[in-house]
């Protein structure tokens, strides 16, 4: 019976209409926002619930699936299956590049290229093996003590079960191999099979420690498998192909199972591999330029900002200056259509060329991107520690109210950090983005979900009270919508670009 | 676990039977002086005395350290009188591939490893040099590599024993394994 459980985008995407259906169409009353309102088609093919087949399965769930794969090429090749899943090793697990070549070699180069004894053959060493054994006691080769029996894997080379039983916990125990354990003997290439292992083991700890590695390593060469990256979790995700998509695992991370970072779109995994490393290279200039800008546009005191939202109001009570953390311009456009702090003006860029070196003028470019990222990644930390207080609220208003009249706060956060997660990597996107027209419409979607990501901060950060719960629920609701709207127009037109290659991408320049 | 702390039951046996051979082997003229520390069968002395110039005119301090899990795990060589060769290091260790943890095999034996060494002493291997520069001095010019290890071996080699000397160690030897 098969106990293992399948899970695809399509319940997620199942999550996620359940959520749509609990929302208000209706405009946010305050909003200023004159963008048209963009309905969702029931239909609609969105990036949550394009279908990706994948099951995340437990350590037993995948040694069965080992045997699985062992079974499946026996019924074709017939063979023991302690030899097939040694050619499986060697072939890594790839059924298809096993059957390629069986057909196509010599069984004599096959088998040996495997390293294992070709099965067809083995009958007749055994017997000279067997007659062998006959005659004089022999000495072990390991400990040179007399033995009136030896054992080998049928190559030839035969040793004591005393001394198998240390080389095989030696070499499992100490070096961590398993499926490489070859004969002990000098130029002997024959390699270990399970089931020799298993009787010349003869102890429990050391067959558990190589069913562990077997299993490590039956993952990390098949490419269709993947451990989990979580910290303590032993679970792996399998898939019907590689590709660069977001698997949730049952310990509730999401990652890419392409590269296996945090699920990042979107940016693809060769842009982020390329941020990730430019990030450390420049991190020390990065971080000095940061921390010497963070201060009071008008009054120069030093801010220090204490939560996600990027709203500032200068604390000195004699300045009260709202602004953008990120831009430190005025919050007041921010509000309105003329909002701009995302869009890196080029014109102010050729500006910049004309005083400044190149460098300079790449430096504030990879700034600009790098501000915003860092900013949005910190504010998703903030946001992370935003669980425990409104926890905290939801614990206080259940005296007062049901829980699931309090769930909707649960849920905005949630909306919120995957907001600000795709906000993070946005901005990677663009950093490796060439302009063109569908940049600019990029960069709008980017801003509306931008500014819809604030307000719902906002609100969350500094609105909520036992007192107005009533009031400021249909206001998250509707909020909390509209953030899911922005980020899903924004994922779609990317995914589009992908599809008609719209998108064209820097090459990186050496600075 | 516990069980590994403890030495295992086969390295001494097998080391005792294999410093049997070694004592009985008359052939190995490039090893001499073979001693086992006392009360400790992990630790073996021995004099290397190779064959090519400029190494043949002295003779070398060396040490063979064996692991609790001998013969699973390779023992440690030093030679602690100083050469100028490619393959040796300032620690006296050797560069020898059958005695790195993912070469070694348990059939391998002290006698065999000796060999190896003795033959990487008297000629040396470029492809798996300690130091680059020697070794490139060893390929372009050999003159003055070969004028750098006399050198070295005027200044610090052991002088080579005589035969009687050896034949003297060697009942001492006996008689001191005698009264055990």
């Amino acid at each position: 019976m098969n106990s293992e459980m399948e899970f695809s985008d399509e319940d997620h995407g199942d999550s996620h209409r359940s959520l749509l259906t609990h929302m208000s169409c209706e405009n946010d009353s305050d909003s200023e926002d004159t963008c048209t309102e963009i309905l969702l088609p029931e239909n609609s093919n969105s990036p949550e619930t394009e279908d990706f087949v994948y099951k995340v399965l437990s350590v037993d769930q995948i040694v069965q699936h080992q045997r699985n794969i062992i079974d499946e090429v026996n019924n074709v090749l017939n063979l023991p299956p302690q030899v097939t899943r040694i050619i499986l090793n060697h072939f890594k697990w790839d059924k298809e590049s096993l059957f390629e070549n069986y057909f196509e070699s010599n069984p004599k180069d096959f088998f040996q290229r495997a390293h294992v004894l070709n099965p067809f053959e083995k009958k007749i060493e055994r017997e000279s093996a067997a007659s062998t054994s006959c005659a004089i006691p022999q000495l072990c080769g390991i400990c040179f003590c007399s033995c009136d029996e030896l054992i080998g894997l049928g190559c030839g080379h035969n040793f004591c079960a005393a001394c198998w039983k240390q080389y095989l916990a030696n070499k499992t125990c100490s070096e961590g191999l398993a499926n490489t354990i070859k004969c002990p003997a000098a130029n002997c290439e024959i390699l270990v099979d399970y089931i020799s292992f298993l009787k010349l083991a003869d102890d429990s700890e050391v067959v558990e420690r190589y069913q562990q590695l077997i299993t490590n390593t039956f993952v990390e060469c098949n490419m269709l498998m993947r451990w989990c990256p979580a910290p303590n979790c032993s679970h792996a995700v399998k898939a019907v192909c590689a590709e660069p998509r977001a698997v949730l695992c049952k310990c509730g991370h999401e990652f890419c199972f392409a590269c296996g970072e945090n699920w990042h779109e979107p940016a693809s995994c060769s842009s982020l591999k390329k941020w990730v490393k430019k990030c450390l290279e420049d991190s020390e200039t990065s971080n000095w330029i940061a921390q010497n800008t963070k201060e009071c546009p008008k009054c120069n005191v030093t801010i220090e900002k204490d939560g996600g939202c990027n709203h500032m109001v200068c604390k000195n009570p004699s300045c009260r200056y709202d602004f953008c953390w990120v831009c430190l311009g005025s919050w007041e456009p921010h509000g309105s259509s003329w909002y701009s702090c995302n869009r890196f003006d080029e014109e102010e860029a050729k500006q910049a060329r004309l005083a400044q070196q190149k460098y300079r003028s790449s430096m504030a470019r990879y700034l600009h991107y790098y501000n915003r990222y860092s900013n949005h990644m910190q504010s998703l930390k903030m946001e992370n520690k935003l669980y425990s207080n409104i926890q905290a609220k939801m614990d206080d208003m259940q005296e007062e109210m049901s829980w699931i009249e309090v769930q909707f706060l649960r849920d905005a956060v949630d909306v919120l950090c995957q907001c600000r997660t795709t906000l993070m990597y946005s901005y990677v996107f663009a950093f490796y983005l060439m302009n063109n027209n569908q940049k600019i419409i990029f960069e709008d979607n980017q801003k509306d979900m931008e500014m819809a990501t604030e307000k719902l901060s906002e609100c969350l950060e500094r609105e909520i009270t036992v007192k107005n719960i009533y009031e400021v629920k249909q206001k998250v609701l509707d909020l909390s919508h509209y953030c899911q709207k922005r980020r899903h127009v924004l994922l779609c037109h990317v995914r589009e670009g992908y599809e008609n290659d719209w998108w064209e991408f820097k090459e990186e320049t050496t600075t | 676990m516990a069980k590994k702390e403890e030495p295992l039951m086969d390295g001494p046996k097998r080391m005792n039977r294999e410093l049997a051979l070694m004592l009985e082997d008359k052939q190995n003229l490039q090893f001499r002086n073979l001693l086992v520390e006392p009360n400790n069968i992990y630790k073996w002395t021995g004099l290397l005395m190779p064959v090519a110039p400029p190494y043949d005119k002295g003779a070398y301090k060396m040490e063979i350290d064996f692991p609790l899990d001998y013969p699973f795990k390779p023992p440690r060589i030093h030679i602690n009188t100083r050469m100028y060769h490619l393959n040796v290091n300032e620690r006296g260790q050797v560069c020898v591939p059958i005695l790195e943890v993912e070469h070694w095999i348990p059939t391998t034996r002290i006698d065999q490893v000796l060999q190896v060494l003795l033959a990487t002493i008297n000629d040396p291997q470029p492809e798996n040099a300690w130091h680059i520069e020697m070794a490139g001095e060893y390929r372009n010019d050999p003159v003055r590599f070969f004028k750098m290890a006399d050198a070295w071996v005027q200044k610090y080699s052991e002088p080579r024993p005589t035969e009687e000397e050896l034949a003297k160690f060697a009942r001492k030897r006996k008689k001191a394994m005698t009264k055990k």
